[in-house]
């Protein structure tokens, strides 16, 4: 099936040769959720911005189905933006606001009101239609954003950052809403955000952009299980990263030593030479505290420390473990069922974790951070 | 109470005193004080050549029952209409311009203070620069004569109130531009794109979008304009010719030349009313589009 959104080569410089997207191509399949995810200047939202007409970009094409729109203006395009700071407008009722595209493009009376009606039952709103913005809570005022966007039936959805600025419950209860939605409604959602949690509880597919240039494009587990490099891996989730040396390739395997111990990895088809400088990257919930150096797995590798800290997290404990390099390696401990009867490593004591291989990613030095 | 904080609670009234004494003598003695004598004097009966104090509503109705009068007074609402009509359609346009089109934000700066900067200059200058361009030996006439488009010097251009008009707007509009310039500036462009964004092009978002929400500055313009200009006493004098006296002439006369103190009040009060009451209408507009706009 063609791709719904397609990006072709787009290219974005600002006045003053600011370059905020560089190079990137991308297509959208019809009735995905797909979210641009990224530090802030990282070009999410000027590519979204794109898509929506509001930029023109320097080079390259965008495509809605077949049709090239480029250099259509936003109200020539069957897309609709639900807008940061929702950009509700204040001299209109939650009605008016909604039904304000169907009104000037002379629909029916009748037909307006009951689509504006149809839609902002859906969003839950339907007893606030004769308020004004002002009188909403941010929340709302976020539904009524979506009802006015989705009221026009658009092929897309474009969303920027919309979550962010309410406060971190709602925001929570949103992100599932705006899943549902999504699966209710069939619709291409094209999301942007910052928040890594965001991105990878509700979307399909997860764009990662850094300094304008697209980084990694994949599922929300391949991102996180195997992050295309240094930046995807410290971007999304937390991870122990480390400057290593290769010191033994056997091949698919490899061998790097960090300061104090010898971590075995896979290649994953990059190429390792002996004394080449790596980066190795695990996450500290996938390693665990080993009791007893007997019971080592197979293949696995032995990491020693001291304990430096021990922190609760809720539904477990992180414990930093000093391993004579700039930052500790973490490790997360899950509690039992009955927390009273939890033995928690001492800080000051030397401590083991044993790491499987197959959780380790090796990264060439030389890949960006 | 402790002590202390009773003691506090003096040194901060002593400091309120200290402050606040000052600007309130200042303010009853140039301003409540000659307003309260005019509104007294207004009615005052006159027999030539003094003034006789009274309670008589005769000069107010002279002043509305004979034609030299409220003539008088309906030409300057009229010319205050003609410029604030067209001093708001030169500085909408131009405020615009400024907000939405010039790009770099320096630029932007130095258009904006070069339209407000004629008002650190001399009034009386100003209203003369007009003269000098519109008078038969002006500017203006010169350039006609060069470019061969007349051969006699046009007398039509100076001394009438179209002069008065163009001059006043000239002098005013940066009074228009300020208010219209801030309340376009405050419009998120977020809300322009949302509008084109529902698939509305660039002329009904402008008259849906843009143009209610700046109604507050519209209106402030306005009363800016209308307020200066209906009291307006120079300009007629300098440029307006004989069928331009205005209010403030009349009232000059009165209390200057024709030495009648109670008609010239009277004038005055009414002025003041005017003025009052467009200032007062103009809030509670403005009040309530505020309130609309959240």
């Amino acid at each position: 099936m063609s791709p719904i959104v397609r990006l072709e080569n787009v290219t974005k410089r600002f006045a003053g040769n600011v370059l905020a997207v560089d190079d990137v191509s991308l297509d959208v399949r019809r009735g995905e959720f797909i979210t641009l995810l990224g530090e802030s200047g990282c070009g999410k939202t000027t590519t979204l911005r794109m898509i929506g007409g509001f930029e023109t970009p320097t080079s390259g094409r965008i495509y809605l189905g077949d049709r090239d729109i480029t250099a259509l203006p936003p109200y020539r395009r069957r897309v609709n933006t639900v807008f940061q700071d929702y950009a509700l407008f204040p001299h209109m009722s939650v009605e008016a606001n909604v039904g304000y595209g169907l009104k000037i493009a002379r629909a029916s009376r009748s037909e307006i009101a009951a689509t504006v009606a149809e839609t902002l039952r859906m969003v839950g709103l339907e007893d606030k239609s004769r308020q004004l913005p002002h009188q909403l809570s941010g929340g709302q005022k976020q539904r009524v954003a979506l009802a006015r966007a989705l009221v026009r039936k658009p092929e897309v959805l474009l969303l920027d950052e919309p979550l962010s600025a309410l406060d971190a419950k709602l925001r929570a209860a949103m992100r599932v809403e705006l899943k549902h939605l999504h699966e209710q409604l069939g619709l291409t959602f094209i999301f942007v955000t910052h928040d890594q949690t965001e991105a990878l509880v509700m979307s399909d597919r997860i764009i990662v952009m850094h300094e304008g240039r697209l980084v990694q494009d994949g599922t929300p587990t391949a991102l996180y299980d195997r992050p295309a490099s240094p930046y995807v891996a410290g971007f999304i989730g937390a991870s122990n990263m480390f400057p290593a040396r290769v010191v033994a390739v056997n091949g698919g395997d490899i061998v790097a030593r960090l300061r104090g111990s010898d971590v075995r990895c896979r290649a994953n088809g990059r190429t390792f030479r002996e004394g080449s400088d790596a980066i190795i990257c695990v996450r500290p919930s996938k390693v665990a505290i080993l009791e007893d150096e007997a019971s080592l797995p197979e293949g696995f590798s032995v990491v020693r420390g001291v304990v430096r800290d021990c922190l609760f997290h809720g539904d477990s404990y992180r414990v930093e473990v000093d391993i004579r390099e700039a930052e500790p390696f973490m490790v997360d401990v899950k509690l039992p069922d009955d927390v009273s009867h939890a033995v928690l490593p001492v800080p000051g004591s030397s401590i083991a974790v044993a790491v499987n291989p197959a959780v380790v990613t090796a990264f060439l030095a030389e890949e960006a951070w | 109470m402790s002590e202390a904080s009773r003691d506090y609670g003096r040194r901060r009234a002593l400091g309120f005193a200290a402050l606040f004494t000052g600007p309130a003598l200042w303010w009853a003695t140039v301003l409540l004080a000659p307003y309260a004598l005019m509104f007294a004097i207004s009615f005052y009966s006159k027999q030539f050549p003094f003034m006789i104090p009274d309670f008589q509503f005769g000069n107010y109705i002279k002043l509305f029952s004979e034609n030299q009068y409220y003539t008088v007074l309906l030409r300057s609402l009229k010319v205050a209409f003609f410029v604030s009509c067209l001093a708001f359609a030169l500085a909408y346009p131009l405020s615009y311009f400024l907000v939405f089109i010039v790009r770099r934000p320096r630029l932007r700066l130095f258009l904006y203070v070069a339209t407000i900067i004629p008002l650190w200059v001399s009034y009386l200058l100003r209203a003369y620069t007009w003269k000098t361009i519109l008078g038969t030996e002006g500017i203006l006439n010169s350039f006609l004569i060069l470019v061969g488009l007349t051969d006699e010097p046009v007398q039509l251009f100076l001394y009438n109130q179209f002069a008065m008009i163009v001059t006043m707007t000239y002098i005013y509009i940066p009074f228009m531009v300020m208010p219209l310039y801030a309340s376009l500036e405050k419009i998120p462009r977020s809300l322009i794109e949302a509008s084109k964004d529902c698939g509305v092009g660039n002329l009904k978002t402008f008259l849906r979008i843009t143009l209610p929400l700046t109604v507050p500055g519209i209106l402030v313009g306005f009363t800016f304009t209308f307020c200066l200009s209906t009291g307006d006493f120079i300009a007629p004098q300098l440029v307006g010719g004989p069928y331009s006296n205005m209010v403030a002439n009349v009232v000059a006369t009165q209390f200057g030349i024709a030495n009648n103190w109670p008609l010239g009040s009277a004038f005055a009060m009414i002025l003041l009313f005017i003025v009052l009451g467009i200032v007062t209408l103009s809030d509670k507009f403005e009040r309530t589009g505020r309130l609309n706009v959240g």
